[in-house]
């Protein structure tokens, strides 16, 4: 079963094993066990370095700021790298949008660092037989590759026919986006694109029409004290998820002193409904009515707070949505009409005082018919209830200014297949997935002569590039992640780069350079500024950018740098204009002439009357102060850079502009909002974007994979979810594969029953699908792309996620997924508790019973480590789980193995739902339960254990060792939480993902039961750090890896010994219970009740 | 759930696995036993360095004397396993370490000049480990330095050796022994985890 056998298959097991195959084996094995007696062990050596780096301790980690490259939000990492690789990405808790947490994406950032898949060096593709079109990559170094690109590029810029050139890269902010503009237009105006998959299309067309502002502006979720969302899954996808996390919560917990309620709005439960006070369930696409509704009743009821609205402006609003009574909105959504009112009146509630509220839209709200209206209607809301200005702020730009819509893709896929693009360069986006199938972005593709990837990975584009330039993953890369006229998130390699690639800008600036080389005049004339390109490397860039962003000279001899800069310094880096200049416009004040410029030192030489001599003196020095400012500049840049780059950025508070309503509003017809009136062919498709996989772009980390999804518990692969009643309309059952077509493609998918979906509709996740990227995503669900209709959203030329009529058909044909939670019912055991605000309040709380036990009590003379786990916060976002994986290396098994039940993961999260009473407003209450090793004091499976591998640390650990397991399992079936994990197989890890695993932890062989240890080995570490400044552990000090990266900081861990602790507080707190109390465990986990508001 | 084809006799394959292991493991540690006493007998012929026949066992790439360098030299352990205070691991000294004393001192002599060659193609020395724990265990020299525990505690009088040899068991009852001497914690998870 070792060898190459993909992960997951079970080859060995799946026959029957006779008595003669037995004995085979039995024979075959101990002659092997014998030979291998005969031949002595070769000794290990020891191998030194040659010269030792000087920040490397062996065995010591060494971390590195930098910036996480998973989504464009651009959370900021502390990747931690052991012997010079990295092993682990943390949040970095200076920085200012994630403040120390990351999310399951972005904790499984390494697997697309150490993928196994991953292109080793350039590649070009050679066609092998023309009339199939089959090919080979074929090896090539750089020079090479870069030359062939270089080549062709030049021939069109010297023809004048740069506009044929085409570049693609996703939405990048700060020096490396600069430098794409300025490659772009240096190769003669070539047509560049900033696309995402998620665009946020719908939105920006609406800032457009109701605040005359491009872009997003920036939500604020720890001001506002009732948060209403329209399907905007802004604890998954939706633009910063983790800081909206980490908001949202601080808004809400208890003792805090606030307590903000959460209202969404979505046909279909989302993890983000799932964490609302309030999940309504209504129509799809009728979010817009009721926001309009509400909107249309605020202002009717006179509630209009702040003073951004002038009558008249109030009046053209009330034009806008007077067709969108609540009523109206009540038919057309399903939500009362009387709820819609009082929702209103919560959400511009005069006690609370202006910009206390905040009204989402986005998700599958914003991707059917009428999104853009939705997204206006949302926006209006704000303003109506005084939000603009307070929880939502415009900043004076955002990445999101300039990123290529949908129909901008389409534009440029018909300009590919018009034959008017010779050159295209696609860097590390995947079109070919993304971009609805009928669009046929592949067929564009085949059109275009050369198309050259930069994707470090093979995927669906690259499948069909003619060259493939693999560019570095943002772990290898330098970089920076900023607002467009300011400092931000720097980005820093954490380890040299694994394999034959190079960094994108590097890529840019070779072929770019040689290009200008080829033909530097005819370009000067074709345009008479023409931008050329630095000298220098990238990573001269950047720093050249970030000269600029140093803060305001207050030292003197800073200021003298700018005299100093004119003189021809003969530093490496290339002269910057103003070093000391904090004008923001840094890369375009980069020197566009690299020749040095002459030595006019002293232009503002005051003495025209002295003698040459003393001119002689005063200018040398002139230069003798120049010289010396020159170096306090470069010293005090030294500094500074040193310094952004340890702290991972330099950040600013941006501040907000004043934006108001602009004039395009008239052109506004709300009346989009109302149901199109297309043949009501069943079921609608919705597909929705992944917590796991984003647009697609994760589903090749196996941890993704592996780690089931919050809601379904589905693991390996998605499916067409669908309430019952569809399925059985459709002749279908759960597990059963169907047919999905559509007018525009067809899919085959397993069927999954979703209870909380509207019927009529079929859901899925998008990301899924993948035929062609890497082992673990290649064949797993399918790709609900394929089915979209591909035509734009007319008012905002965003793509239409939800909202084309398929036809399923089940087929005779049973593919299950992996599911790891049989039912989402407690069953009446209590697990996960929760207890009303009223009765938090009034003290109605029910504390445990003390149970009588025969055991004798553990002492616990220094420590006593426990954690306290708030429900109320815990968002369900699977973050924790995914840092689990990645600290304790805990094995993943695959699909096959995870179908058959089996899963390896310490930490889980369990899911119940509890049906709502009517009363308290129906639909449901969804808990998420992170379960793991309660750490019991009377342990269950310690006493069973006959070789005593598990046992009770005088720290009130539940211990496991490895070394004395033999595997009886009864441990686990003792275990009442079920968190005990067997190691059938050895862990399958090939290379290089074996270059993650965590050193300090044993990788476990087949045979020997594993659990989660509380991360002993930091709790460890923790105690080394405080013996080494000799002072006691400190709370604080030890910190999980769950607990660690909890975007909601749910999880607080510590010691129990100390009652000053955070943990010792959290776990005495009224909402603490334990689970399965009742059966007198003694768990070192308290769980805090969730809050029913 | 499960799939009809699931093995009808479940405990085969395992019992093959166990019995298999079974083997294994005996012959593994009649082996181990083997090569626990050969050092020792190497060891006895004290008379210099390089006295180990090349390609034997245990033979190292340099016939490195520990003796020469603490006794007669006087350098402090720590001068060359200089990570043994700060982290797990003591750490074998890179070539530059070694090159730059050699550079001028005794750079003439056969093994000397050996030495300088990987220096000057900047490859590593291959050395041989001599003491090796088990993978599961988890020891950190830097927490014993801190205690205040001599190096010869564990590795013997390396000083006046020769040829640097495993002086104790390294077994787990040695190391627990001196734990309860010491009031050091016993708990296993303080080395397995």
């Amino acid at each position: 079963m070792k060898e190459s056998s993909p992960p997951g298959e079970l080859a060995g097991l799946t026959e029957t094993v006779g008595r003669r195959t037995f004995l085979r084996v039995l024979g075959g094995a101990g002659s092997a066990a014998a030979v291998s007696a005969c031949a002595p062990a070769p000794p290990e050596r020891i191998i030194p370095y040659v010269v030792p780096p000087d920040d490397v301790v062996p065995g010591v980690a060494t971390w590195y700021a930098s910036v996480c490259g998973e989504c464009p939000s651009g959370c900021g990492t502390l990747v931690k790298t052991r012997e010079g690789r990295a092993i682990k990405i943390e949040g970095n808790p200076a920085h200012p949008v994630n403040r120390g947490s990351l999310c399951v994406r972005g904790q499984a950032a390494l697997q697309g660092l150490y993928s196994p898949d991953r292109y080793r060096g350039p590649r070009r593709r050679r066609i092998t037989h023309t009339a199939t079109g089959r090919s080979v990559l074929d090896p090539i170094d750089w020079e090479r590759g870069q030359r062939t690109l270089a080549d062709r590029l030049a021939d069109l810029r010297a023809t004048a026919r740069g506009d044929r050139i085409a570049i693609v890269t996703p939405v990048l902010t700060g020096t490396l986006d600069a430098l794409v503009d300025r490659w772009a237009a240096a190769m003669g105006g070539a047509r560049r694109l900033r696309y995402e998959a998620f665009a946020y299309e719908p939105q920006r067309a609406a800032n457009r029409a109701v605040f005359g502002r491009d872009g997003l502006p920036q939500h604020d979720f720890g001001r506002a004290d009732l948060v209403v969302s329209f399907g905007a899954d802004f604890l998954e996808t939706w633009l910063s998820t983790v800081g909206h996390a980490r908001d949202l919560a601080d808004a809400r917990r208890p003792g805090n002193g606030r307590s903000a309620r959460f209202v969404h709005l979505e046909p279909r439960l989302s993890l983000t409904a799932s964490s609302a006070d309030e999940w309504i369930a209504l129509e799809p696409g009728a979010e817009g009515a009721v926001a309009a509704a509400m909107v249309r009743t605020i202002v009717a009821e006179g509630r209009v707070q702040g003073d951004m609205l002038a009558g008249s402006e109030i009046e053209q609003i009330r034009g806008l949505v007077e067709a969108w009574s609540p009523e109206a909105a009540a038919v057309r959504s399903g939500v009362p009409a009387a709820r819609i009112a009082e929702l209103a009146r919560a959400f511009s509630d005069p006690d609370l005082g202006p910009g206390r509220t905040l009204a989402v839209g986005g998700g599958t709200a914003a991707g059917g018919a009428g999104a853009t209206e939705t997204e206006v209607a949302v926006a209006l809301l704000n303003c109506v209830a005084g939000n603009v200005g307070a929880t939502v702020r415009f900043p004076a730009a955002t990445m999101w200014d300039s990123a290529a819509t949908y129909q901008d893709m389409i534009d440029l896929a018909d300009a590919m297949r018009g034959g008017e693009i010779d050159v295209l360069l696609l860097h590390q986006v995947n079109p070919v997935h993304t971009l609805p199938g009928a669009a046929d972005f592949g067929a564009a593709l085949d059109a275009v002569p050369l198309v050259v990837a930069t994707a470090p990975h093979p995927d669906e584009t690259t499948a069909r590039a003619d060259l493939i330039l693999p560019a570095h993953t943002p772990l290898e890369s330098w970089g920076d992640h900023r607002a467009l006229d300011g400092p931000g998130g720097l980005m820093q390699p954490a380890m040299r780069p694994l394999y034959d690639t190079r960094h994108f800008g590097d890529i840019l600036l070779d072929t770019g350079r040689a290009v200008l080389a080829a033909a530097p005049d005819e370009a000067a004339t074709a345009s008479d500024a023409a931008p050329a390109l630095p000298d220098g490397d990238f990573y001269a860039l950047l720093r050249d950018a970030w000269r600029g962003l140093q803060p305001a000279a207050v030292d003197p001899a800073v200021e003298g740098a700018d005299t100093g800069a004119t003189t021809g310094d003969p530093a490496p880096t290339t002269n910057d204009a103003a070093p000391s200049d904090p004008a923001p416009t840094t890369n375009d004040a980069a020197p566009s002439d690299p020749a040095p410029t002459t030595n006019d030192a002293a232009p503002s030489d005051p003495a025209p009357q002295v003698d040459a001599a003393a001119r002689r003196r005063a200018a040398a020095a002139a230069r003798r102060a120049a010289a010396a400012a020159r170096q306090a500049a470069a010293a005090a840049f030294e500094a500074f850079w040193a310094d952004a780059v340890r702290q991972g950025g330099r950040w600013v508070e941006e501040p907000a502009e004043p934006v108001t309503l602009g004039e395009r509003i008239a052109a506004v017809d709300l009346r989009a909002l109302a149901p199109s009136a297309d043949d009501r062919r069943t079921p609608t498709l919705i597909a929705y974007p992944s917590l796991h996989f984003y647009d697609g772009r994760g589903a090749n980390r196996p941890w993704l994979q592996e780690i089931p999804d919050p809601l379904l518990k589905t693991a390996w692969g998605n499916g067409a979810e669908m309430a019952a009643e569809t399925a059985a309309a459709i002749g279908a059952e759960d597990g059963q594969v169907a047919t999905l077509e559509s007018d525009h493609g067809r899919i085959e998918a397993t069927v999954v029953l979703n209870p909380h979906l509207p019927p009529g509709v079929v859901a899925m996740a998008i990301g899924q699908g993948h035929a062609d990227y890497g082992r673990y995503a290649t064949g797993r669900g399918a790709n609900p792309m394929a089915l979209l209709d591909p035509a734009p959203d007319a008012a905002s030329g965003g793509p239409r996620w939800a909202g084309t009529r398929i036809d399923v058909t089940p087929r005779a044909l049973r593919r299950p997924l992996a599911r790891l939670q049989g039912t989402f019912d407690q069953q009446g055991r209590e697990l996960a508790q929760a207890v009303s605000q009223a009765a938090l309040a009034a003290g109605e709380v029910h504390p445990e019973e003390p149970h009588f036990s025969l055991y004798p009590e553990h002492e616990h003379p220094k420590h006593s480590w426990g954690m306290a786990i708030d429900l109320d916060v815990c968002t369900g976002c699977n973050a924790c789980v995914a840092a689990c994986y990645a600290e304790n290396n805990v094995p993943v098994l695959g699909a096959d193995r995870m179908v058959r039940g089996r899963t390896m993961s310490w930490l889980r999260i369990e899911r119940f739902v509890e049906e709502r009473p009517a009363a308290e407003g129906g639909t449901v209450d969804t808990r998420f339960l992170p379960m793991l090793c309660q750490h019991c004091d009377h342990a269950p499976c310690e006493s069973v254990c006959p070789v005593y591998a598990t046992y009770h640390t005088e720290e009130g650990l539940n211990a496991q060792i490895y070394n004395r397991c033999v595997g009886t399992r009864y441990c686990s079936n003792n275990c009442p939480y079920k968190v005990r994990r067997f190691n059938w197989w050895d862990p399958e890890v090939p290379e290089p993902l074996n270059l993650q695993l965590n050193p300090d932890v044993t990788v476990r062989s087949a045979g020997v039961m594993e659990k989660c240890t509380f991360c002993v080995q930091r709790i460890q570490e923790g105690k080394d750090r405080a013996r080494d400044d000799d002072r006691p552990v400190e709370d604080g000090d030890v910190v999980p890896a769950c607990a660690q990266t909890c975007p909601a900081q749910a999880i607080v861990f510590g010691d129990l010994k100390d009652p000053a602790s955070r943990v010792s507080q959290l776990s005495a707190a009224d909402r603490g219970y334990h689970a399965l109390g009742v059966l007198n465990t003694r768990p070192a986990v308290t769980y805090l009740k969730k809050v029913i508001r | 759930m499960l799939p009809d084809n699931r093995p009808r006799v479940w405990w085969v394959p395992a019992a093959c696995a166990a019995l298999a292991a079974a083997l294994v493991t005996a012959s593994a540690l009649v082996l181990t036993r083997a090569q626990a006493q050969e050092p020792a007998e190497v060891a006895q012929s004290d008379t210099g360095a390089g006295s180990a026949p090349a390609g034997a066992p245990g033979a190292q790439p340099i016939a490195f004397s520990h003796a020469r360098h603490v006794v007669r030299a006087g350098i402090d352990c720590q001068f060359c396993h200089a990570y043994a205070r700060r982290g797990p691991v003591a750490g074998i000294p890179s070539v530059e370490r070694c090159a730059g004393c050699h550079r001028t001192i005794l750079s003439e002599r056969p093994e000397i000049e050996r030495v300088l060659g990987y220096w000057e193609r900047q490859e590593p020395i291959p050395w041989v480990r001599v003491h090796d724990l088990p993978d599961y265990v988890r020891f950190s020299h830097k927490a014993h330095v801190r205690a205040g525990v001599d190096c010869s505690t564990c590795h013997g009088d390396v000083a006046s050796m020769s040829i640097a040899r495993q002086a104790e068991s390294l077994s787990m009852g040695w190391c627990v022994d001196c734990h309860a001497e010491r009031e050091a914690s016993r708990d296993c998870v303080i080395c397995h985890y």
